[in-house]
């Protein structure tokens, strides 16, 4: 009898992550569906070739994000060199939808998105600098990346 | 009854969406209060338009068709 209360509250919890799994699938794929229709045709064309896609922020620059909720915005030249990466999202959505919420701000409130991220260089995984909006709120051509992060 | 206009609000399941008639006074206000109640909560309002760049909403217009609310920021 408490080897059947065993498999059975083994079954319960495997049910109940298959759950989890399932919910979050159906999540991923709904805000997906959300964040192609808000696309572009060229940003469409380079998510599905790239897994990212480009915007151009009020200032003039542009932002790649990436698949991805963690350090998954370069700032790119025009050329699409990346210059260095930001932070800064909303919490506990799906990917896709963090990926809109990244692109909204930083089509419309790019100051308001920059002053919040944190700025790493593209070499770290991880963001772990501090804001530095004086820099990074320039409304010029793309700031080198020692400008933007100066070595502490 | 017109065509519907619609909230969506980013969260946890994708997006939840609450559609409104635009020329039903009654369901207007109820809409108002929603967006007012979301702006309070931090969210930001943006108008989504299909392919183009988003719009940011600084206040209620029920002839947005289609408005998406962003939670609030955090730093990665």
């Amino acid at each position: 009898m408490r080897v059947e209360g065993v498999l059975q509250r083994a079954v319960e919890r495997v049910r109940f992550a298959m759950a989890g799994v399932m919910a979050r699938r159906v999540a991923r794929e709904r805000s997906g569906v959300l964040l192609v229709a808000s696309l572009s045709t060229a940003q469409r064309l380079e998510l599905a070739r790239t897994r990212a896609f480009t915007v151009r922020a009020p200032s003039g620059r542009r932002y790649r994000i990436g698949f991805g909720t963690v350090a998954n915005i370069e700032a790119v030249g025009e050329d699409g060199e990346p210059y260095y990466r930001l932070c800064a999202g909303p919490l506990a959505l799906p990917t896709p939808a963090v990926m809109l919420a990244q692109k909204l701000m930083l089509e419309t409130r790019e100051a308001e998105f920059l002053a919040i991220a944190r700025f790493s260089t593209i070499e770290e995984a991880h963001c772990a600098r501090a804001p530095a909006p004086a820099a990074a709120v320039r409304p010029s051509s793309m700031p080198s990346a020692d400008s933007v992060l100066p070595l502490s | 009854m017109g065509a519907m206009n619609e909230f969506k609000v980013l969260d946890p399941s994708g997006h939840s969406t609450s559609a409104w008639d635009p020329q039903d006074l009654q369901q207007v206000e109820e809409a108002r209060k929603v967006y007012d109640a979301l702006v309070r909560r931090g969210y930001r309002a943006f108008r989504l338009e299909k392919g183009v760049e988003g719009r940011m909403q600084d206040s209620f217009d029920p002839r947005e068709k289609e408005t998406v609310f962003v939670p609030p920021i955090h730093a990665g």
